[in-house]
């Protein structure tokens, strides 16, 4: 059985496109230059888990990956079910109806 | 995102967005700075197919100026004009065409002369959308917008080029416009039929026939007009490494479409061989997870579509989507950084006699003000 999909509610999904969010680079990102190590006073290490926080260099690509669950599973007469009626053979709008 | 006090410059961090952030700064005309681009990483800088996007856009511009420092972890892009005319370029195979494809679509309405653009590379890849699925997705999406527009809006592919040999050729022609009309696109209809291809190049042709065979076996149990082609690539056409895949369509009785679209495994890749069965049943879940979805326009057009409506006249467009994607939700945020467009987003509430179909997942619609974009360097013929 595939997890029920959070629908997408138009208000947050205002605040989360034009609100401040965490990610963006509007705040301030601590630089936390103490915990760098010191190589030879000129060069400082960077650790992995410092690296990226902010999701900055994330993949620049349109479609998610796949592999990832499908919406609902489409091989039950449930799942088939709830997506019956986007097609000409599905119900019909009583106004459509002819 | 950060926007500098001076409104002409943007500045970004990082390669995220990286071409939706080059396509808005040259229609915006707005220069942009990105900086720390992979400053973490061993590997730092603009990669291969990063640099390879900009020379493309060298070439699909006159004047731009393109700063990239030593280290190649920032760049800064003057954007110039938009000159368009006849073209070739060679993509990095790093990404698949798609990755290029994308930007240049929604650029090409814009340019000074019709562009006749061919390129080089990779046809289909796992990471990018498909030439196949751009055809069917975005290039309605630019038919609806331009107008007597039949015989010059054209994408073809001339050679197939799978990952990571390469090998492909595409060809993309489009006319140019003046202005975009604000449109109202709120009926998604039913779907009435479902189209699709399976290609396979350098494998044998049994390949295609068992994809179509697994996928028809999904899809038919919604509708019985699902019609797949099989093409089957030899010699020249077929590019430089094998790989098979399936490209699948639903065309509604109002004009929408909704794809889906999957690439076997490249030549030498980490992990289990693809199974052709499993592909085919695979795209014909992909292409049920859009219906479901829904809207006006499937996921991967959803960011053209609202592009073309911010660039139309000053007037109200208006569109019915499913839920956005990710790259949707960044471009919304880029789109107000370059043209100050704010789009109001609705939940779509059923009316009375919609409540009782089975129409999948909750719809939106987005509605925004044209911001009145005109393209001055189109020669008055």
């Amino acid at each position: 059985p595939t997890a029920p999909v959070p629908r997408q509610n138009a208000r947050q999904l205002h605040r989360l496109i034009y609100g401040a969010e965490p990610g963006s680079s509007d705040g301030a990102e601590p630089e936390g230059d103490t915990e760098h190590q010191e190589v030879g006073g000129l060069f400082r290490v960077v650790r992995a888990e410092q690296r990226d926080r902010s999701g900055r260099d994330e993949v620049d690509r349109t479609l998610p990956a796949a592999g990832a669950a499908n919406l609902r599973d489409w091989t039950t007469e449930e799942g088939r079910g709830c997506i019956a009626d986007c097609f000409v053979t599905g119900e019909w709008k009583e106004s459509e109806n002819a | 995102m950060s926007q500098n006090k001076n409104s002409s410059v943007l500045s970004y961090e990082g390669c995220k967005n990286f071409r939706m952030r080059i396509v808005l700064a040259t229609l915006s005309g707005k220069m942009v700075k990105i900086k720390k681009i992979r400053a973490g990483n061993d590997d730092p800088g603009v990669n291969e197919s990063e640099a390879s996007f900009l020379r493309l856009m060298d070439k699909l511009t006159n004047g731009t100026r393109i700063e990239v420092n030593e280290t190649g972890t920032s760049v800064t892009y003057m954007p110039g004009l938009l000159a368009g005319g006849r073209l070739e370029h060679a993509c990095s195979k790093q990404r698949g065409l798609g990755y290029y494809l994308e930007p240049v679509m929604m650029l090409a309405p814009f340019c000074k002369k019709p562009l006749h653009l061919t390129l080089h590379g990779v046809t289909n890849s796992q990471m990018d959308p498909s030439v196949d699925q751009l055809k069917h997705s975005c290039l309605p999406i630019l038919r609806r917008y331009l107008l007597l527009a039949d015989e010059q809006l054209q994408l073809k592919i001339v050679r197939r080029g799978m990952a990571p040999g390469g090998g492909g050729q595409v060809f993309f022609t489009c006319p140019v416009q003046r202005t975009l009309r604000a449109t109202q696109w709120l009926d998604p209809g039913k779907i009435k039929r479902i189209r699709g291809v399976a290609y396979a190049a350098r494998v044998s042709p049994a390949m295609s026939s068992r994809m179509v065979d697994s996928a028809k076996a999904v899809l038919l149990k919604f509708l019985p007009d699902v019609y797949i082609y099989t093409d089957h690539y030899k010699g020249e056409m077929a590019g430089k490494s094998p790989g098979f895949g399936i490209s699948l369509v639903a065309e509604t009785t109002t004009g929408c479409m909704m794809t889906s679209d999957v690439t076997s495994q490249p030549q030498g890749a980490e992990g289990p061989p693809s199974v052709p069965e499993e592909l085919g049943t695979s795209a014909a879940h992909l292409l049920l997870d859009e219906v479901y979805r829904g809207g006006c326009v499937d996921s991967l057009a959803q960011s053209m579509m609202l592009l073309y409506m911010s660039l139309g006249q000053k007037d109200v467009s208006k569109v019915k989507l499913g839920q956005l994607t990710p790259y949707t939700i960044e471009f919304l945020r880029h789109l107000r950084d370059s043209f100050q467009t704010v789009f109001r987003i609705e939940n779509v509430i059923p009316t009375e006699e919609e409540e009782d179909l089975n129409t999948g997942g909750g719809k939106l619609t987005l509605t925004c003000l044209g911001a009145g974009f005109s393209n001055l360097s189109k020669t008055v013929s």
